[in-house]
């Protein structure tokens, strides 16, 4: 591999260490609410330019900042159909349980697999570093786990093919 | 380290300071736990002791605090209102109506040097100027300027007489807010400085040698000498670190901003130029791992649970941001921070 995963992911750290300086925004819009900028675009002063960083263009992350929050996107590689369906599993099984994630986006953005969304209120209650180190190693683990899981698919395949091909050997 | 630390805060019960306010004297201080309420504070033999007196009148966050020189603060909530509190004789705080005529979030909030008015900036893209009115027998506001987006911060000349207003739509505008006995003066609301600082501002501040400072999200602070007249050059020094949040000068030629960072850093006016002088806290010095493999695979294991991996949290005084910046007398100065804590510092 000519890039490796590592400078990839220190990139990745770096803008969200910048983009996560997150303040509290009351909106212009609605009275008496705070609403997440980068979902609802209220204010196109408070939102700039998303920002892409990709490896080649089958993995990669968009990440867009505004003034009260960061949606972070996450596209994994899927080289065959067997990473596309295991990937798709994955993030789903996620998404199902993204109370219990607490940035995890419900549904994740238009060409990507998966999409967290910070607020500010979480970097109240949590610390920043924390959740960059969280998404870095998420993006590590993914990618891990799904080779894993694709190596145990086929292992699995094997066996049964081997198992149900047996009782034709034995006959003939 | 170029600044000591006079005395720290820190109450079991609060986690998150998203304002604080210190009256001039330093006698009271004034936090909210990014909640309704205000607590308020009594320096008590050198430290600051909580009082009973808990100001519950906001029905939202209260988003700035801030004490006049006749000892009232003001307080300015998400739930669109502002309140005057006084202390009676008898101990107790009384607030006073202000009709703020706001239609969204109001933002920050600052009194006027000279204590007669206070500015409250407002989400709704405009900038509330209350008086005391006699006849009605509560503040009145009267609206001035009208930006593009919200109004994030504010600062008065102290000659209260102009007032300067940042915005989220990337404009610094200094107005003239002069009023006579009759009610507002000729060139009232006009605007008299307008500034691009090509990010959405969060503080600003008047120096009392007429230097006006704003920071932006750019992790810039830039600096405009009014001396020079209306059309000076701009003065734009770069931060290499994080966006500012919070500006205070604690002389004529020190400034200090704290933000994203977790210390504050001191601007200085060198020779007619503005430089950074350096982080103000330069935290303690990493502890040296203790001796044994037992030791440090233990270490280790608790790596896992520690809030953050890269130990910065445990080397500055503050662990999260910086929200507000108070000074007052002496060089002196008071930081609130997201991780519940307000320092007082001194520069040395």
């Amino acid at each position: 591999m000519a890039h490796t995963l590592a400078p990839y992911l220190e990139v990745i750290r770096h803008t969200l260490n910048a983009a996560l300086c997150l303040q509290n925004y009351p909106s212009q819009v609605v009275e008496r609410q705070s609403r997440p900028e980068i979902e609802f675009k209220d204010t196109a002063a408070v939102v700039p330019k998303p920002l892409v960083i990709a490896r080649d263009e089958n993995e990669k992350c968009l990440i867009e900042p505004s003034v009260n929050s960061v949606r972070v996107s996450i596209k994994v590689r899927q080289s065959d159909d067997t990473e596309k369906l295991l990937c798709r599993k994955f993030a789903g099984f996620f998404t199902q349980r993204a109370e219990h994630f607490v940035i995890l986006r419900r549904k994740p953005v238009e060409g990507y697999d998966i999409s967290f969304l910070i607020t500010n209120t979480h970097l109240e209650e949590m610390m920043k570093d924390r959740i960059v180190d969280f998404i870095i190693e998420f993006m590590e683990d993914i990618d891990k786990e799904i080779k894993d899981l694709k190596i145990a698919l086929n292992t699995r395949l094997r066996a049964a093919a081997a198992a149900y091909m047996s009782q034709f050997s034995q006959r003939g | 380290m170029l600044a000591s630390l006079i005395r720290r805060l820190e109450e079991p019960d609060i986690e998150v300071v998203n304002c604080h306010a210190i009256s001039l004297d330093e006698q009271f201080l004034a936090l909210c736990a990014n909640a309704e309420e205000i607590y308020i504070f009594e320096l008590v033999s050198e430290q600051y002791q909580r009082t009973d007196a808990v100001l519950a009148k906001h029905s939202q966050r209260v988003t700035g605090l801030d004490w006049s020189c006749h000892r009232r603060l003001l307080s300015v909530s998400e739930d669109r209102t502002a309140f005057v509190w006084q202390q009676d004789s008898d101990g107790k705080w009384r607030p006073s109506n202000v009709e703020l005529k706001a239609q969204r979030a109001a933002l920050c909030a600052a009194w006027s040097p000279d204590g007669d008015r206070f500015a409250v900036g407002l989400s709704s893209k405009d900038t509330a100027l209350c008086y005391w009115h006699e006849e009605v027998n509560c503040w009145v506001a009267m609206k001035v300027g009208k930006a593009k987006a919200a109004i994030t911060a504010l600062a008065w000349h102290p000659s209260s007489q102009y007032l300067a207003t940042g915005s989220t739509d990337r404009h610094c505008v200094v107005y003239d807010v002069s009023m006579s006995e009759e009610g507002a003066g000729p060139g009232f609301g006009t605007p008299q400085v307008t500034e691009d600082a090509g990010a959405w501002i969060n503080d600003i501040a008047f120096s009392n040698g007429n230097v006006l400072a704003f920071t932006c999200q750019d992790a810039t602070v830039r600096f405009k000498s009014l001396v020079d007249g209306r059309d000076a050059p701009v003065e734009n020094i770069r931060w290499r670190g994080l966006p500012f949040l919070c500006l205070a000068f604690v002389g004529r030629t020190q400034l200090v901003a704290c933000g994203f960072d977790y210390v504050p850093v001191l601007f200085l006016q060198r020779d007619g130029a503005w430089q950074v002088a350096g982080k103000l806290d330069l935290g303690a010095a990493v502890p040296s791992s203790g001796p044994g493999g037992v030791r440090e695979s233990y270490d280790e294991a608790r790596k896992r649970f520690r809030p953050t991996s890269s130990g910065k949290a445990a080397t500055s005084e503050h662990s999260n941001t910086i929200t507000s910046c108070c000074p007052f007398k002496d060089g002196r100065f008071s930081t609130s921070s997201l991780d519940g804590t307000v320092i007082v510092w001194e520069l040395s």
